[in-house]
């Protein structure tokens, strides 16, 4: 309370000084996850490229240990989830609550460890799984030493992001600060009891799941959800429709959300009770789906020509959207009937990166174009490159999800008609698969867009423009 | 195989935290709720705004900015 | 007020966690452990244990499931893959390789349906050979060349000769299976667990 009485003393408007503040005291760490979270976003889009073409050409780069295919996907998986997704987050959390708290970055130092040790942890563990060193489990491939380095880590931005949260300034909790505040503690938790070592067989197939899914509820899609309940009221100017709706939405969606993962076991040797327990919640998701939905239309609605001048709002929209249709089609994926056909194929891939890629991915570009102006005090050079890179990705993706989603069906109903000889149903997807590698070229050259105008900010470089957002104007804008 | 564990005891003491943690939180949760701790939530929704930008003000323009009177148009 | 209202929050935000924890991992453990394995079960052998080792190492979880569904749950049966898979059949692997995708078929019962030592160690040197159209990824460091000598001349340095199709093979080379290869066989010829199960475990259906 002193500092604001303070700043308010020397300020007509303490509340752009004391952001300003809150912005500076975030810049050095969130500009160091960002950095090394978009590096990992390269790494990642090119080992999944390269894995992807491996399905048209098997033999291409056959006879190379460490590019084999299955080394290169999960170098891939990791490479973007630990790497990209994980980073992307921290960095989009700290500047988050500090802002939500109205307050400077709690602990700082202990951030630019956390940045130092996360990127320790991951290239090992992606050199490992390159070298043939893996624990085996999708989601959990990272061996014993990376785990090490990655659960302090995320350790240290917890308590970084709760100490900030302690000095807050602010009476009201904003709804995007209970997704970060419950994401932080449930993440470091949650991974070091996926790595417990005392699992076994089936049991630790559930595990192995429970954590896979669980990834998704406490880490990625929070960290989706905190950035488009921030962001799209924030850059239209306009606050959330129903705030009691997004209380609901919070409170199901993680009591369902955790009870979700066994659905990938859908069919296997595991007690019918635990797979049906975990249909029904994946069918519950309904509800924290559809309140978030409706709340985000609602709060959108008579705004949309909006989209046109942010590109924060473009992505982050595009990236709600997805949400909504990759919640429900999980809802729906987890039903026998329709897993009985969508199981075991790609399917569930293109899934997952409508998930990963077209919901969170977009959202977080979205924030990183918000972000990164207010740390750096440089506008973005070239926003048609901006342009570029959304058209890219975001016809990639669609192409992508449409061709997996096609080419997994199909790939399903010739597995599942005995008549059919199983080389049929690879053969089937074949077409399929070649338009995937297609929309990764797509996505590649789009993050190659944005890593170079990226680089340019960064080192505060390229056009410089006349309306750095953070200095606008009221005039200006009625120019 | 030497490397398969019977469940420890850890294990079994981390059911019971679990539960009776998982227990005395929902309870405690939907207390919360009937004596209307939450209640005076909804004025959170303001929270993100302030003097220097208000409602009705858009915040980034990074693509050039809306015609004239849409971006001031103040809303409920 | 303001910190009874953000412990309640976090205390919400633990439970929910670890109920979902408990309810899908802990609980089924307690239930899943009740199960025997299978007496027809064997614990892996030494050269089992380093095949699987290289099956984890090469990723052949990426496209192979190792779990057999139930009659009207797919067409596992119908293809002859094995009766559905239990519970016990999973005993004694750590780490588990259910998997999540069949880009290739099933292997958990492998064994039954392609007994071959040499069919795999072709496959695995070049998938094709064996299967036109597979988009399996070839293996050939499981592998190395040599001359082309007599048959007594590979068994006297004790080299296991992979009678690769001549046209995948390189010309005028004679393809050895090194001992990585023989132990990843090994373990996918161990992949057999057609064996009956006395007692009903509860599964789907
Ligand atoms: C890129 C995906 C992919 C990977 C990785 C892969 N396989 Fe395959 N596998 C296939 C496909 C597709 C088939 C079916 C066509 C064929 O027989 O080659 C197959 C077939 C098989 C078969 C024959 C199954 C049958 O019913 O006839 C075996 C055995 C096999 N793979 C073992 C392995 C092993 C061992 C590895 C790891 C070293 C592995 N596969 C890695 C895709 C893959």
């Amino acid at each position: 309370m002193n500092s604001d009485q303070e700043t308010f003393n020397i300020n007509e408007s303490p509340e752009l000084t004391s952001r300003v503040l809150t912005d500076a005291s975030a810049s050095g760490p969130v500009i160091a996850f960002f950095t090394s979270a978009v590096f990992w976003l390269l790494i990642g889009t090119v080992f999944g490229l390269i894995a992807s073409i491996k399905f048209n050409f098997p033999d291409w780069l056959g006879s190379i240990p460490a590019l084999t295919f299955g080394r290169v996907r999960p170098a891939h998986l990791n490479a973007v989830i630990y790497g990209w997704a994980s980073m992307a987050i921290a960095g989009c959390y700290v500047w988050l609550t500090a802002r939500l708290c109205r307050t400077e970055v709690g602990w700082p130092r202990l951030l630019y460890i956390s940045v130092l040790l996360w990127n320790m942890g991951v290239l090992y563990g992606i050199i490992s799984i390159l070298g043939g060193h893996t624990q085996g489990m999708e989601w959990l491939e990272f061996p014993r030493i990376a785990v090490y380095l990655i659960t302090p880590a995320a350790v240290s931005l917890s308590l970084s992001i709760l100490r900030t949260f302690h000095a807050r300034q602010v009476k009201h909790i904003y709804v995007s600060l209970w997704y970060v505040l419950a994401s932080v503690v449930w993440f470091p938790i949650l991974y070091l009891i996926a790595n417990l070592p005392f699992y076994s067989g089936v049991t630790q197939a559930a595990a192995n799941w429970w954590y896979a899914h669980n990834l998704l509820t406490v880490w990625v899609t929070p960290a989706g959800l905190a950035a488009a309940y921030y962001f799209i009221p924030k850059v239209i100017g306009r606050p959330i429709h129903s705030y009691y709706l997004s209380l609901l939405g919070f409170w199901t969606f993680a009591l369902f959300y955790n009870w979700n993962g066994i659905h990938h076991l859908v069919g296997g040797p595991l007690p019918t009770w635990l797979i049906s327990t975990s249909i029904v919640a994946s069918v519950l998701m309904f509800i924290p789906v559809i309140t978030v939905a409706i709340n985000h239309h609602l709060t959108m609605i008579g705004h949309f020509k909006k989209l046109k001048y942010s590109p924060t709002l473009r992505f982050v929209v595009f990236g709600a959207m997805c949400y909504t249709a990759v919640s429900f089609q999980g809802s729906i994926e987890a039903l026998r009937s329709f897993s009985e056909v969508s199981h075991f194929t790609h399917y569930t891939i293109g899934h997952a990166h409508l998930g990963l890629y077209a919901f969170f991915t977009m959202i977080l570009f979205g924030a990183i174009y918000y972000i990164m102006p207010r740390l750096v005090k440089w506008e973005w050079p070239y926003p048609v490159l901006i342009k570029f890179h959304f058209w890219f990705v975001a016809l990639g993706i669609a192409l992508y999800v449409v061709s997996l989603t096609i080419g997994g069906i199909l790939q399903g109903f010739y597995m599942n008609d005995a008549s059919q000889p199983f080389i049929e149903s690879v053969n089937i997807t074949k077409p399929y698969l070649l338009a995937r590698s297609i929309a990764g070229v797509l996505i590649l050259i789009g993050h190659l867009f944005f890593i170079y105008i990226f680089t340019l900010m960064v080192t505060r470089k390229g056009a410089i423009r006349l309306t750095p957002p953070w200095r606008e104007e009221p005039e200006a804008a009625t120019r | 195989m030497a490397t398969l564990m019977p469940l420890p005891l850890a294990g079994l003491i981390l059911i019971l935290v679990a539960l009776l943690g998982g227990a005395m939180a929902m309870f405690a949760f939907l207390w919360a709720v009937r004596s209307k701790q939450f209640k005076d939530l909804s004025s959170g929704a303001y929270a993100i705004f302030d003097e220097e930008e208000p409602v009705g003000k858009m915040t980034d323009n990074t693509f050039g900015f809306p015609e004239s009177e849409e971006s001031t148009e103040k809303r409920d | 007020m303001m910190y009874i209202r953000a412990s309640i929050f976090f205390l919400g935000v633990l439970a929910t966690l670890f109920l979902g924890w408990a309810g899908l991992t802990m609980i089924p453990g307690l239930q899943i452990r009740e199960i025997k394995p299978a007496s027809a079960l064997k614990p892996y052998k030494d050269q089992q244990l380093r095949g699987r080792a290289i099956y984890i190492r090469e990723g052949c979880i990426y496209c192979h499931s190792q779990q057999t569904r139930p009659e009207g749950f797919g067409a596992d049966q119908k293809r002859g893959w094995g009766r559905p898979s239990v519970p016990g059949d999973y005993v004694y692997d750590k780490p588990h390789l259910l998997g999540t995708m069949r880009t290739g078929p099933d292997l958990f019962n492998i064994a039954a349906r392609q007994p071959s030592e040499d069919w795999h160690l072709i496959h695995l040197y070049d998938p094709r050979a064996t299967s036109p159209g597979s988009i399996m990824p070839p293996y050939p460091w499981l592998f190395k060349e040599d001359e082309v000598f007599s048959k007594e001349v590979y068994a006297a340095k004790g080299e296991r000769v992979v009678p690769v199709p001549e046209e995948f093979a390189p010309e005028g080379k004679v393809i050895i299976a090194t001992h990585e290869a023989l132990d990843l066989v090994a373990y996918l010829v161990s992949l057999n667990h057609t064996y009956s199960i006395e007692q009903k475990v509860n599964n789907n259906e």
